[in-house]
C-alpha cells in the first residue's frame, strides 16, 4: 500500500558563504539540505515556521557576512510518499539514482518536474515548485494503480513518520 | 540524447536537466576593462563551431540551480572536467 | 484447451507455443506478402531478426509472429494481400519488375506533375506491412529506470556469465532479452548450460533480469532503453556488456525468399522447441558445426532429409543413411507460393533438380552487433557470438566473464573478413524486395558506397535493421572496388534496433505541463476559460470580454498576476549589480519608488521588460515577464559568479502571489479592505509601499498597463484565495468583475504598450520601438552597451508603431502593411476599442528615408480585406496618463 499527502511544511532558505552554512546549527524536527555551496535549506513543520526563521536568522547574523534568511515555504508543494511501492514510485518518475546514505538529498527531475527530495528507507519528502505542484500526485494516482496508491489528509511534516505502513520498499 | 553531466552540487545528471549557457569565448566586459570594439564585437558574435573539445557553460535549472563550467568533446559528447 | 482466432477460424494453443508455432502445426505457410513485390512469404529465421513471420496481432500490425506467445482469445490475422495473402493479384508486380527499378519513385510518376500524388496514393496503399488502426487511442504506459553498475544486453550463454561474474564480484547487474531466457533454444548442450547459468543467475540477489524487452538503444551517458509491453525500461548503467549473439547467415539465390525455406537454427527451433516440423521432404545444407545436431533435432521430429550439402568436414560426420552431396550448393529454389524442388551445384559444375518443400540452410553466422556499433560513449564491450560468431560454449562462457570484467571499451573491428560469398541474383534485402539486380543497377546510376546504396535503394532500412543483408551490402561493395575500405565499410548504427511503438516511446513522457498559480481553482469556479500564455494556464475570460473591459474602465476589476517574474534582489552589491545589468539609472530610484525597466542582452536587443522597486538601501524587488523569469534567474546569477559580486538572489516568482486592482474605483476599493494610507501621497504614481490587507501583508505598487488606476498587490501566495475573496466581497456594490487576458489585450493597445516577445523581435532595439528614453547612454557601463555604440551609427530601417483603423471591426493581427504597392509591415497585434469605436493595434512599418508614411493600408492574408490606418503618435486612450496618475 502507498500513501501520498500533503505536507505543511517550513522551508528557510539561507543564502551565506560556504563556511558559515557549514556551521550552521541544528533544529529538533527540520532537515538541513544543502542545495549548493552558497545556499542551505531548513525543511520543518510549518508550525515551526517563525521559530526556522529566527534560527537560521540568528546563525547568520552572528556570522556577520551579510547573509540573508527567507521563508521560501509558499514557493513550494511538498509531497509525501511512504509505504511500500515508495522505491517504485521513484524508479518510475526520476532518472536518477539515489544516493548511498538515509536520509539521502537529491536535487533534480521528477516526472520532468524540478524537485528537491528527502529521501528515508519507505518515505519520501518531495519538494515540488507549487505552480506544478498538482502534477506528482495526479501522476501517482493514475500512473501507478497497480501499488494501490491512497491520497491521506494534508498534516504537519513530520521528518520521519513513525507511523510508517508497514514497508516492503527499501530504498 | 542521455548525455549525462555530473553537476558539482548535485551528481549526474540528463542533460535535459540544463540550459545550455553557450561557448565560453573570452571575458565579458566590465566597468574597469577598456573595451576593444572589434574584439567585443567577434566575442558576442562569432563561433568557432568547433569538432572536438570546447569549454561551455551550463544551467542547471532543475536542480540547484546553479551554473557550471564544463569541457565537451563536441564529437563523442564525452564531458569532462566539470565545475 | 485454449485457442487463437485466426482470420475467423479457431486454432487450438499448446504450452510453450508462439503464434508462428500454430499457425505452422496448422499448415499455413504463407504468412506475409513482401512489401514492394507482394512475394509469398513464410518463417525463415525465427528469431526475431527477419521480417517474414509479420503478423497483425490483436489490432497491433507488424508482430513478429515468431517470437510472440501464444494466448488465448488472440486475433491474428495476415496483412498486406488482395484479395487475400495465401492468394495475392498484387504480386503481378513481380512481372512488371522491368518498370519499376530501384528508385523507380524518381523516376516514373514525376512528369507531368500531377501524376505524383495520384501515383503516391496508389503506392502507399500498396506498399506497406500491415493497416494502422486509427481509432485505437494508444495507452498511456510508464517509464522505470534503473541504475546498476553493470548492464547485460541478452541471455545466452556469454550474457548469463558476464552477469554471474559481475554479481559475484558484488556488483549490481541489470540483464536484459527481449524474450524469455532461452526459449529460442532446441533441447541440447546450448540450452543445458543456459538452464544451468540462469539457476545461479537467479541466485545472486543483486541481479535484476528483465525478460520481454527488446532492448531499442544504446546512447549517450551510457543509456539503454528497452521497451517491453507495458513498460519502458531506461538503463543507467555504469558499463555495459552486449551479448547478442549472432543471427544465422541469409541466404540469396532465385527463390530463396520462398515459404519452406528456413535457416537452421529457425528449423531446429520449430522442430526441437515447438514440437511442430518444418516440412516432410527437405534438404539440408549444413555449413557449420552446430547443423549438425539440428539435422539430429529434424530426423527426430519426423523430418525425412533428402539430401545433405555439405563440406567434406561436416559431411564425413553425417549419419551414413542420408544421401549426401560433398562441397556442393543449392543455387536455387523452385515454386510459386511454396517450395517445391531445389536445384543444387555439384562440385564438378553440373546442376541436379531435388523435389522437396523444405529446404534448411546454416551457412554461417552474422553478429547481431547493431547495439554494440551504436554505442559511442562510455564502457561497452561484446561478448560471446556477437564478437566471435560460431563459437562454442566454453568459449562463450568465458568471452562474458571477460567482458563482465572490462573497465575499458575493447574497439570492434569491422573486417572484411568474415563477409559472406558476394550474392549472384536473387532478393538480397528482403525486408525492402530489393533484388541483386537492383543493386548492381544503383551501382550503375553512380551510387558506389554502402552508405549511399543504402539511402538510395533502401537496403537495409527495414524491420531487419540490416541484419540480415548488410554483410552482403558491404560484400558486393568489396568486390566492385576491392582496394578502397571505405566505399564498404559498414553502414552508421542508429537506434531503435527493435520497433517500438509511439505509445512505448513516449512511455513516461509529460507534455505542456502547464504552471498554476494558487488561484487557479478559483477561476475555474469563477467560470473562467483558462487557456496558455507561455508556460501558464491563465484566465483567457470570465464569459463576457466586453463586461470584463468596462468593469475596468467604469468601475473596478481584478486580475491574477500572479504569473509576474518576481525577484528579491539584496546584498551589499546589489545596486552595483543591478547598475550593471540594466540600461537604466539604477542608483537613482529613491526608496518607496519604483522604475520601468528593459532587459538587453549582449547584442543590445531588448529581451524582457519589467519593473525595479527599491525598499530599502541594497535591497531591490524587481519583477519580469510572466515567461521571463525563469531563464532571468539563471541570467542573473551568470552575471553574479562573472562579476563576483556580493548579491542575493531570491526568485520569488512562485512564493508571491499579484493581484492587480484596476479601475476609477481601485483606490476606493483598496482604502475599505486596508486601515493604512492608501491615498495619493502615501502611494503616488510608480510608488510602492507595504499595506496590510484584511491581515494579509502586501506589498502595493502602482503600475499602468491597463491605463487605469491600478495597484499590483504583491502577496505570500498561500493567502492569495483569501485576498482574492475579501477584494471580491468589498468591492460587490463598486461593480466588480475580474478580467481576463482577453480584456488585458484591448486595455493595454489602447494604451500603446508594447508586450516583448508579441511586438517585438529578437533584434528589437529600444530606438525602434520609442522607448529610448529608458536607455540611458550617458551610462559609462550596462549590458549592452558596446553594440548600442556602434549600433548607434546605424538608423532603424523599420519603426513599432500605433495604427489607428477607423470603422466598426478591426482587421487581424498578421495583416500586411502596404503604401501604394510597396510592403512596408505587418500588424504584431491589433484589436477593436469599444471605448473609441476604432481598430487599436501596433505594427512594424518602414521608414522611407528616415521617415515614417502618414497612412497604411492594411491587407488581410487572403488579400480580401483592407482597412486604411493611420499612424498615431501616442496612446489612443488618454494621452496624458491623467487617469493613471489619479
Amino acid at each position: 500500500m502507498l500513501e501520498i499527502r500533503q505536507s505543511r511544511s517550513a522551508i528557510v532558505s539561507c543564502l551565506d558563504e560556504r563556511g558559515v552554512l557549514d556551521g550552521m546549527p541544528d533544529f529538533a524536527g527540520a532537515f538541513k539540505a544543502r542545495t549548493a555551496t552558497d545556499e542551505l535549506w531548513l525543511i520543518g513543520p510549518a508550525s515551526s515556521a517563525g521559530a526556522l526563521l529566527a534560527h537560521a536568522t540568528d546563525h547568520l547574523v552572528r556570522a556577520g557576512t551579510s547573509g540573508l534568511a527567507v521563508d521560501v515555504s509558499d514557493g513550494w508543494s511538498v509531497l509525501t510518499v511512504q509505504g511500500a511501492g515508495t522505491a517504485q514510485v521513484w524508479e518510475r518518475f526520476s532518472e536518477n539514482p539515489i544516493p548511498a546514505g538515509r536520509p539521502a538529498f537529491v536535487q533534480g527531475a521528477v516526472a520532468a518536474v524540478p524537485t528537491k527530495a528527502v529521501i528515508f528507507d519507505s518515505c519520501i519528502h518531495f519538494l515540488i515548485p507549487a505552480p506544478l505542484g498538482y502534477h506528482l500526485p495526479h501522476r501517482i494516482l493514475h500512473g501507478c494503480a497497480d501499488l494501490a496508491p491512497r491520497m491521506a489528509d494534508p498534516a504537519d511534516f513530520v521528518l520521519y513518520p513513525t507511523a510508517i505502513i508497514a514497508s516492503g520498499g527499501v530504498l | 540524447m542521455a548525455l549525462r553531466i555530473d553537476c558539482p552540487n548535485c551528481g549526474s545528471r540528463p542533460f535535459t536537466e540544463f540550459w545550455f549557457g553557450g561557448v565560453l569565448a573570452g571575458e565579458p566586459p566590465t566597468p574597469e576593462s577598456t573595451i576593444d570594439p572589434a574584439a567585443e564585437f567577434a566575442r558576442v558574435w562569432y563561433r568557432s563551431n568547433v569538432a572536438g573539445m570546447q569549454t561551455e557553460r551550463w544551467f542547471h535549472f532543475a536542480g540547484c540551480r546553479r551554473w557550471l563550467t564544463a569541457c565537451r568533446d563536441t564529437l563523442t559528447h564525452a564531458v569532462h572536467d566539470v565545475h | 484447451m485454449t485457442f487463437i482466432d485466426f482470420e475467423g477460424r479457431k486454432l487450438p494453443v499448446r504450452d510453450g507455443d508462439t503464434v508462428a508455432s500454430v499457425l505452422q502445426r496448422e499448415g499455413v505457410t504463407v504468412l506475409s506478402r513482401s512489401f514492394k513485390y507482394h512475394r509469398p512469404r513464410g518463417l525463415y529465421c525465427v528469431s526475431g531478426d527477419c521480417p517474414n513471420c509479420m503478423v497483425t496481432v490483436d489490432g497491433e500490425p507488424a508482430v513478429r509472429s515468431c517470437i510472440t506467445p501464444a494466448a488465448d482469445g488472440q486475433r491474428v490475422a495476415r496483412a498486406n494481400g488482395w484479395p487475400s495473402v495465401e492468394h495475392d493479384v498484387l504480386s503481378m508486380t513481380w512481372f512488371m519488375r522491368w518498370a519499376l527499378p530501384v528508385g523507380f519513385y524518381y523516376k516514373l510518376f514525376t512528369m507531368p506533375r500531377w501524376l505524383w500524388p495520384f501515383a503516391q496514393k496508389i503506392i502507399s496503399r500498396v506498399a506497406g506491412i500491415g493497416p494502422v488502426d486509427l481509432t485505437s487511442k494508444p495507452e498511456k504506459l510508464e517509464r522505470r529506470n534503473h541504475h546498476p553498475d553493470l548492464a547485460v544486453l541478452g541471455g545466452g550463454v556469454a550474457g548469463l556469465s558476464a552477469a554471474l561474474s559481475a554479481a559475484r564480484d558484488g556488483e549490481s547487474v541489470v540483464l536484459l532479452d527481449e524474450g524469455m531466457i532461452g526459449e529460442k533454444v532446441a533441447p541440447g548442450p546450448v540450452r543445458s548450460a543456459i538452464d544451468d547459468l540462469l539457476q545461479a543467475v537467479r541466485a545472486q540477489s543483486r541481479v535484476t533480469i528483465v525478460e520481454r524487452s527488446p532492448v531499442t538503444g544504446v546512447y549517450e551517458g551510457p543509456l539503454v532503453t528497452a521497451a517491453a509491453a507495458k513498460v519502458l525500461h531506461m538503463v543507467h548503467p555504469g558499463r555495459i556488456v552486449v551479448a547478442t549473439g549472432a543471427a544465422e547467415r541469409h541466404a540469396v539465390f532465385p527463390g530463396s525468399d520462398l515459404p519452406g525455406v528456413w535457416l537452421g537454427r529457425g528449423a531446429a527451433r520449430m522442430a526441437g522447441v515447438h514440437g511442430v516440423r518444418p516440412g516432410k521432404q527437405a534438404v539440408v545444407v549444413l555449413g557449420t558445426e552446430e547443423s549438425l545436431a539440428h539435422l539430429e533435432t529434424l530426423r527426430k521430429a519426423g523430418v525425412g532429409i533428402k539430401l545433405a550439402v555439405a563440406p567434406a568436414a561436416l559431411a564425413a560426420r553425417l549419419p551414413t543413411d542420408i544421401p549426401s552431396l560433398v562441397d556442393g550448393q543449392v543455387v536455387q529454389a523452385n515454386g510459386r507460393r511454396h517450395v517445391k524442388s531445389v536445384v543444387v551445384l555439384t562440385p564438378t559444375g553440373d546442376r541436379r533438380v531435388v523435389p522437396c518443400d523444405t529446404l534448411v540452410l546454416s551457412l554461417g553466422f552474422t553478429p547481431r552487433d547493431g547495439l554494440l556499433r551504436q554505442a559511442r560513449q562510455g564502457t561497452v564491450n561484446g561478448a560471446g557470438q556477437v564478437v566471435s560468431p560460431g563459437c562454442s560454449v566454453d568459449e562463450a562462457r568465458a568471452s562474458g566473464t571477460q567482458a563482465a570484467q572490462q573497465r575499458s571499451s575493447v574497439p570492434v573491428e569491422q573486417s572484411v573478413a568474415n563477409l559472406p560469398p558476394v550474392p549472384e541474383a536473387g532478393i538480397v534485402c528482403i525486408c525492402e524486395d530489393v533484388s541483386v539486380g537492383d543493386l548492381a543497377c544503383a551501382w550503375r546510376e553512380g551510387y558506389t558506397s554502402t552508405e549511399i546504396l543504402k539511402r538510395y535503394t533502401t537496403m537495409t532500412m527495414g524491420p531487419c535493421q540490416g541484419q540480415m543483408c548488410h554483410a552482403h551490402l558491404r560484400a558486393f561493395v568489396r568486390q566492385q572496388e576491392p582496394n578502397v575500405q571505405w566505399t564498404s565499410a559498414a553502414t552508421t548504427a542508429r537506434p531503435p534496433a527493435r520497433g517500438l511503438t509511439l505509445a512505448q516511446a513516449s512511455a513516461g513522457f509529460d507534455h505542456h505541463l502547464e504552471l498554476r498559480t494558487a488561484l487557479h481553482d478559483r477561476h475555474l469556479e469563477a467560470g473562467a476559460r483558462m487557456g496558455w500564455a507561455g508556460a501558464w494556464h491563465r484566465a483567457e475570460n470570465y464569459g463576457d470580454v466586453l463586461k470584463e473591459y468596462w468593469a475596468v474602465r467604469r468601475q473596478v476589476s481584478l486580475m491574477d498576476v500572479g504569473t509576474l517574474g518576481k525577484f528579491r534582489i539584496c546584498g551589499p552589491d546589489a545596486t552595483e549589480f543591478l547598475d550593471r545589468l540594466y540600461p537604466m539609472h539604477v542608483r537613482t530610484i529613491r526608496e518607496g519608488r519604483s522604475r520601468y525597466t528593459l532587459m538587453l542582452n549582449e547584442a543590445g536587443y531588448i529581451f524582457d521588460d519589467g519593473m525595479i522597486a527599491l525598499l530599502a538601501p541594497n535591497e531591490f524587488f524587481v519583477s519580469t515577464t510572466s515567461s521571463g523569469a525563469e531563464s532571468i534567474e539563471g541570467w542573473f546569477r551568470d552575471w553574479k559568479e562573472t562579476w563576483k559580486l556580493k548579491v542575493h538572489i531570491v526568485n520569488q516568482t512562485a512564493m508571491l502571489g499579484a493581484i492587480n486592482i484596476a479601475g476609477p474605483h481601485a483606490r476606493e476599493l483598496l482604502s475599505r479592505v486596508s486601515t493604512d494610507p492608501v491615498d495619493n501621497a502615501a502611494i503616488p504614481y510608480a510608488g510602492i509601499a507595504r499595506v496590510t490587507v484584511r491581515g494579509i501583508s502586501c506589498l502595493a505598487i502602482r503600475v499602468g498597463f491597463t491605463g487605469e488606476l491600478s495597484y499590483e498587490l504583491h502577496h505570500p501566495a498561500s493567502r492569495s484565495v483569501e485576498l482574492w475573496n475579501a477584494l471580491m466581497e468589498a468591492g460587490a456594490d463598486l461593480g466588480i468583475a475580474p478580467h481576463g487576458l482577453d480584456a488585458l489585450k484591448v486595455l493595454r493597445l489602447e494604451k500603446g504598450h508594447v508586450i516583448i516577445s508579441q511586438d517585438t523581435d529578437f533584434d528589437t532595439t529600444a530606438g525602434k520601438i520609442g522607448l529610448d528614453w529608458a536607455i540611458k547612454m550617458e551610462k559609462p557601463f550596462f549590458i549592452g552597451r558596446p553594440s548600442l555604440d556602434r549600433l548607434a551609427s546605424i538608423p532603424p530601417a523599420k519603426k513599432l508603431v500605433p495604427i489607428r483603423f477607423a470603422g466598426d471591426s478591426a482587421p487581424d493581427e498578421g495583416a500586411q502593411l502596404m503604401v501604394g504597392d510597396e510592403r512596408v509591415g505587418y500588424l504584431t497585434s491589433c484589436r477593436y476599442s469599444p471605448l473609441l469605436k476604432c481598430g487599436v493595434s501596433l505594427g512594424w512599418v518602414k521608414l522611407a528615408s528616415g521617415v515614417l508614411p502618414a497612412q497604411v493600408v492594411a491587407v488581410s492574408s487572403n488579400g480580401k480585406r483592407r482597412d486604411v490606418g493611420d499612424i498615431a503618435t501616442g496612446p489612443f486612450y488618454d494621452p496624458e496618463g491623467a487617469k493613471l496618475r489619479a
